[in-house]
């Protein structure tokens, strides 16, 4: 099989791998805050392997997470092409940075993508932008912890897959 | 090698090999894009019309996941021994005497209340009107909660703003449709508005969703309406969008706000029950 195809398609499966996992259901609260694991997969294929992600994966996943969650479409392509931009800008800065540092920024941008989701773009609320409560932000919070703790351990899962796998 | 694939240093004039991240002008037509979808689909709600068809695509990887959940089930339900499901049995039998005996009183209740005119339409106890859907999947998003129904029956007719029952009442309404897969907006979601009217002061409101797990709200109702704490909330019918006579919700907050031009009522909606695998779908 051609190389390129090959590393495609194993970034690919390894993507909807993820999406199968995030799809598992528990209780609602445990489902609130579980870490958004396709998220995770998808910003370390951007960072490890910038020259194999393109803006194509963003719009494809995009539109699938925007059905899987029922949020208005195009949500999910916009925060897709962010993490992708963000990640293959600043790659190199994020690569030497200590885990304790790359949870930090984790944890910030999963914050920023939670806030985003609940920005009321169907105007249900005329008084306000956002849906989001204290509740929500509590749980937010909660989410971007998660995240951030998870993605360590994530990272390397990812790292031995990509060294058995995926030739460069 | 091309033009473009690298930079120079400028100190010692050596290529610098570095992966070219994603340009800022495909980064820019990306965003205006994804805004440009964002703004048609908000404006004209083009992806309800392809939600339900993307849900029958999808149905295989749902079904998928839930694979593990089915054979850890199987797999404890192996484990309960012979005896204790023969207890069970028998339990059940006991419970499924006393069950017919209510169900006989509740058939004769009802023939009385029919008798009396009250509130009972026709269509309430017509089977055909019901469509049985299995839960497929809970989106866990709190402020978008969407339920996506499996309806396998080839001669259904399933239409957008269809009703949806759980056992104890309106859960919400369809708002996509696919081949067999139906998208349902829940009560409690911030769009959603149901026309009600309650148990015992007989006024109408009407009642708006704020999220999973959170409570409801009777929006616009005047200060000197007499709503009363612990009541129950019915489906009025208004609108024709839902059946009248089922349960919504119940009031469990009733306040006064100085600074408020309305009542603030607060409502508890009906359970969402986790482990229930089927909904009806009102047809009619």
């Amino acid at each position: 099989m051609n190389k390129d195809l090959k590393s495609y398609s194993l970034i690919t499966i390894s993507l909807i791998f993820f999406i199968l996992l995030d799809l598992v259901s528990f209780s609602q609260t445990a489902d609130q805050i579980k870490p958004a694991l396709f998220l995770l997969s998808f910003t370390y294929w951007n960072i490890a392997l910038p020259e194999r992600m393109n803006l194509f994966y963003a719009f494809i996943f995009g539109f699938l997470m925007d059905f899987i969650q029922g949020t208005v479409l195009g949500l999910y392509p916009l925060i897709l092409v962010f993490i992708a931009y963000l990640s293959q800008r600043y790659f190199y800065q994020f690569r030497p940075l200590k885990f304790i540092q790359q949870a930090l920024v984790i944890f910030l941008i999963f914050l920023v993508i939670r806030f985003l989701i609940a920005v009321d773009l169907n105007d249900s609320n005329p008084n306000s932008l956002t849906l989001a409560d204290k509740e929500y932000v509590l749980i937010s919070l909660a989410f971007a912890v998660l995240n951030a703790l998870i993605w360590s351990p994530l990272m390397y899962v990812h790292r031995i897959y990509r060294r058995k796998w995926i030739k460069t | 090698m091309s033009r473009g694939d690298h930079k120079v240093s400028k100190i010692t004039s050596e290529a610098i090999f570095a992966v070219r991240p994603i340009t800022s002008t495909s980064f820019l037509i990306s965003l205006v894009l994804c805004l440009s979808l964002l703004l048609v689909d908000i404006k004209y709600k083009v992806s309800d019309e392809i939600r339900g068809y993307a849900h029958d695509v999808l149905l295989p990887l749902y079904k998928t996941v839930q694979v593990p959940g089915k054979f850890i089930n199987k797999a404890s339900d192996i484990w309960q021994t012979n005896q204790e499901l023969r207890k069970k049995i028998t339990s059940y039998e006991e419970d499924n005497e006393i069950l017919q005996l209510i169900n006989s009183q509740l058939k004769d209740l009802t023939r009385r209340n029919q008798e009396l005119n009250l509130v009972w339409e026709s269509v309430q106890i017509d089977k055909e009107a019901y469509l049985l859907g299995q839960k497929i999947k809970l989106s866990s998003n709190p402020i978008n909660p969407v339920l996506i129904l499996d309806v396998n029956d080839p001669n259904s007719v399933l239409l957008v703003n269809q009703p949806v029952l759980s056992k104890e009442g309106i859960i919400g309404k369809v708002i996509s449709v696919g081949l067999r897969s139906v998208e349902v907006m829940l009560s409690q979601d911030p769009r959603s508005l149901i026309p009600v009217i309650s148990s015992e002061s007989r006024l109408h409101a009407i009642l708006k969703g704020h999220g999973l797990e959170r409570k409801g709200q009777l929006i616009n109702v005047k200060k000197t309406a007499a709503f009363k704490k612990g009541e129950e909330l019915y489906s009025s019918g208004l609108g024709k969008v839902f059946p009248p006579n089922y349960l919504v919700g119940r009031v469990i907050h009733v306040e006064d706000e100085p600074d408020n031009e309305f009542l603030n009522i607060e409502v508890e909606f009906l359970k969402l029950p986790e482990e229930q695998e089927y909904f009806l779908v009102f047809t009619k």
